[in-house]
């Protein structure tokens, strides 16, 4: 079957045919950034950016988010309701897509966590190509432009098209929904794309390198520039660790236990009640961060937990580049 | 059960923390309905000097201040800083690095000896602070959670990490992106990084991160183009007591 | 598939609050329809008081114990605080039990030489309970106990240490940081007991919980006795939020204390820098 292509000035009406049965999740400009919302003027949307302030984490374990519920008088606990509605992810990078399979791992592992996986539920992914920026490494962490895992629909960019190719029965269902908009597709193959970020070896192996460099000079010197903000942490796409609190609705006898994102950089984190700080030195934290996306952490297919998005590098006021840390290890 | 008492203080300071409780509103009066305010100046007339919680707003910067604050402290069960002022010295403590006869002379002319005056400190610097809201003005919601928690019996807790969580967290475009330099990333959250959400950089007014990286700090901003007498100024607007800018140190 | 809110507490019943310490107080614990925890010794459960929050606390008592479990809480967070202001027929919050404790099939037929600092002692009561419960006590070999505390009056579980001291099936000694008046026992660190204990080296196994300074002497001064680092295990404390390993705040290193520990085979973690 010959393939089909999207013409880019379609892409609104694309859009607007997937509104219909679906809750539409794109990038749209936020001043000189981009920001993944819910699409509501079709015109909004755009699939030419480089990267979202935010990664796609924020549907799924929201940056603050109710977990369980109480009331003081009656003295329960329960669990809240989460409604999932058919939501569709257009125009999405494949290291974002990656990313959410990183986090589905550790959600998933040991024990499953509802309400992560909850809002999982009923999600089509449309992927799109991009040109990486001088941040982007995801090739060097197993993740070249080219990997399509996971996508409903993939649309691969040509000047003017997008060539459409539809991977699963949603996809194909949605790449007849879409019928009217496409054209014969001229294009074949994947562009040819060169990433300026670049780790000197491959991903594989950086595991046992990570063994030797616990006392590695690089984390210090590192530290020295950090001042332990915790943007890296917040912006990472498979950060998900968090803090949880209860608040007491003032006035009344109902609360919340919320959990909220919280940085594994601030001195805090690690701070038992009795006052004991486990990771004390700046260094340790800078290489707790690094290891846990290289080392500490893997997934089913020992895959790690970076995937070369490049924000936490395009965020950090201090201009502290993942991939030079790691080059330095290397 | 007998509401608990409680008394507001002012000390040095603009009393812009006492205001901005005022404008609680509907707040007030469920507060009102959960304890006693025995001392008000700005609000009620009554002086009362029997009461378990005090709030104090202002720094200390006169001898009959530490005065003052030791006889509160004699008195109260529990006392909470309010405010940049009395959380960490604030504005007020600007003068600290300046010649104190000079900022004297300056304020009072040649009726300088008639107005003591000292280093305008924290209250903490003088007496046993328990609880803190920080802030230029204080939050309002941050001084109902922290009187709820008195109230139910928690330990009220701040923050102990950056504005930059906070702003992060709203998905903010980044000051820096726009060539402005931000205390956010060094400045204690709480805020909901207000200032920043309404693109103004973070003057740090709720006091420096417990483990200031101020080297690094300094390096970013001048990088962002701050010479160093602006730099300064950034850190002396609020923190002039918790830094000095003169003296390196690598930690 | 239905899931199961792993966030969501139980409620329970408080039977028996008692102080124990001017920082400590014990809790009785009874799980709707007087079920039994289930848990093993040196495993804890997160404790929910209503309107405050949730904190990580130790089992107490052993799982030999039906129909109620035990705790006993230091003062010193908002949770903690909030747990010292309940009465018995108040209600709380149960998550768990959580993590690995003590395997007891590994110590049968074994010396087992409990070294606990302060509050440590708080779960390896469960284990110590269940050495000695009458059932139970042939399984194993001689039971040593080492403790110390900052002074007597930090002392816990005052009843049981009286009656270790006369049992003759318990090797019990004890030391105080800090001589107050009425002491007449030994004083020093809990270290200055172990030179004087004798140990049947081939078939000991020492265990350890105390304040975080503790671990780093204790286990020097066992290994210069001749134990081995597999014949030690520690039970280490750490930050919890969540307790089902998704939290981050308890990790050292690649490992989750919450799901692996907090009871660790020394050789387990003696490579993990940030353990102990």
């Amino acid at each position: 079957m010959a393939s089909k292509a999207l013409p880019k000035d379609k892409i609104p009406q694309a859009v607007s045919i997937l509104k219909k049965q679906y809750k539409v999740i794109g990038a749209t400009p936020k001043g000189k950034n981009f920001v993944f919302k819910e699409i509501e003027d079709p015109n909004e949307v755009t699939l030419d950016y480089n990267t979202t302030i935010l990664p796609l984490k924020k549907f799924f374990l929201p940056p603050r988010e109710v977990i369980v519920e109480f009331n003081l008088q009656s003295k329960e606990y329960r669990g809240e309701d989460i409604k999932v509605e058919p939501k569709v992810f257009f125009g999405i990078h494949n290291y974002e897509l990656q990313a959410v399979f990183r986090l589905d791992f550790a959600f998933k592992n040991g024990v499953s966590d509802e309400t992560y996986l909850k809002k999982r539920e009923k999600n089509v992914f449309i992927g799109v190509s991009y040109i990486p920026d001088d941040f982007h490494f995801s090739e060097s962490v197993g993740i070249p432009t080219d990997l399509k895992e996971g996508f409903d629909i993939f649309l691969t960019r040509y000047d003017s098209h997008y060539r459409v190719e539809a991977m699963t029965e949603k996809g194909r269902e949605i790449e007849n929904a879409w019928e009217e908009l496409l054209v014969p597709c001229d294009y074949e193959g994947d562009p040819v794309v060169h990433f300026k970020n670049k780790l000197k070896q491959s991903v594989a192996g950086i595991r046992e390198i990570f063994h030797g460099a616990y006392n590695h000079p690089i984390w210090k010197e590192t530290a020295r520039k950090c001042y332990s903000c915790g943007t890296c942490n917040l912006v990472c796409p498979t950060c998900y660790c968090f803090d949880v609190s209860d608040e007491v609705i003032l006035g009344t006898d109902k609360g919340v236990r919320a959990r909220r994102w919280d940085s594994c950089q601030a001195l805090v984190f690690t701070k038992v009640a009795g006052g004991d700080v486990f990771r004390e030195k700046r260094y340790d934290r800078v290489r707790h961060r690094m290891s846990r996306k290289f080392a500490y952490i893997m997934d089913e297919k020992d895959r790690p937990f970076c995937v070369g998005c490049g924000r936490c590098v395009r965020q950090c006021t201090a201009d502290i580049n993942i991939v030079d840390v790691m080059n330095a290890l290397l | 059960m007998s509401k608990p008492k409680v008394a507001f203080f002012d000390f040095t300071s603009c009393e812009g923390c006492q205001l901005s409780k005022l404008n609680l509103e509907d707040d007030l009066l469920d507060i009102l309905e959960l304890v006693d305010i025995v001392n008000f100046r700005e609000a009620i007339s009554d002086r009362g000097e029997d009461y378990e919680i005090a709030f104090i707003e202002g720094s200390l910067s006169t001898p009959h201040c530490i005065e003052r604050i030791h006889k509160i402290r004699r008195q109260a069960k529990i006392l909470v800083a309010l405010g940049a002022c009395a959380h960490i010295g604030g504005i007020n403590a600007i003068r600290n690095k300046m010649d104190q006869d000079e900022v004297r002379e300056t304020v009072y002319g040649k009726d300088k000896y008639l107005f003591p005056s000292i280093k305008a400190q924290a209250v903490s610097d003088v007496v046993k602070v328990d609880y803190y809201v920080p802030g230029c003005p204080m939050d309002n919601q941050e001084f109902k959670k922290v009187l709820s928690a008195l109230l139910t019996g928690k330990i009220p807790e701040i923050p102990e990490y950056s504005v930059c969580v906070e702003c992060k967290a709203k998905e903010n475009e980044c000051l820096y992106d726009y060539g402005i330099a931000c205390m956010g990333p060094i400045t204690r959250a709480g805020c909901g990084a207000a200032c920043p959400s309404n693109g103004h950089y973070c003057y740090g007014c709720r006091g420096l991160v417990p483990d200031l990286n101020k080297n690094a700090a300094k390096d970013v901003m001048e990088k962002y183009k701050l010479s160093m007498s602006q730099i300064k100024k950034r850190f002396y607007m609020f923190n002039t007591n918790y830094v000095n800018m003169e003296e390196k140190e690598y930690e | 598939m239905e899931m199961k809110n792993i966030y969501v507490p139980e409620v329970a019943d408080l039977i028996k609050v008692e102080k124990m310490t001017e920082l400590e107080t014990f809790f009785e614990v009874k799980l709707p329809g007087g079920r039994d925890l289930g848990h093993e010794p040196g495993q804890f459960v997160q404790v929910s008081v209503f309107g405050v929050g949730e904190a990580p606390i130790s089992v107490s008592s052993t799982p030999l114990k039906k129909g109620s479990f035990e705790m006993v809480v230091r003062r010193v967070g908002n949770v903690t605080n909030a747990m010292h202001r309940l009465k018995a027929g108040d209600k709380l919050g149960i998550r768990g039990p959580f993590g690995h404790g003590f395997n007891m099939d590994e110590f049968a037929g074994k010396d087992i030489l409990v070294i606990a600092g302060g509050i440590g002692l708080v779960p390896l009561r469960s284990l110590i309970n269940t050495v000695i419960a009458e059932s139970e006590r042939k399984k194993y070999g001689r039971l040593i106990i080492l403790y110390g505390a900052k002074t007597k009056e930090e002392f816990l579980f005052r009843d049981e240490l009286g009656m270790w001291t006369e049992r003759d099936d318990i090797e019990y000694m004890v030391t105080v940081d800090r001589k107050t008046p009425g002491w007449e026992g030994r004083v020093g660190v809990i270290t200055t007991l172990i030179p004087d204990v004798k140990l049947d080296l081939k078939n000991t196994l020492a265990v350890i919980c105390g304040p975080p300074v503790m671990y780093k002497f204790v286990i020097l001064s066992l290994r210069s006795k001749g134990l081995k680092d597999n014949q030690i295990y520690v039970s280490l404390e750490r930050k919890m939020k969540c307790g089902v390993g998704k939290c981050g705040h308890c990790q050292i290193n690649n490992i989750y204390v919450c799901q692996e520990g907090p009871v660790f085979n020394y050789a387990r973690i003696e490579d993990l820098k940030e353990a102990i």
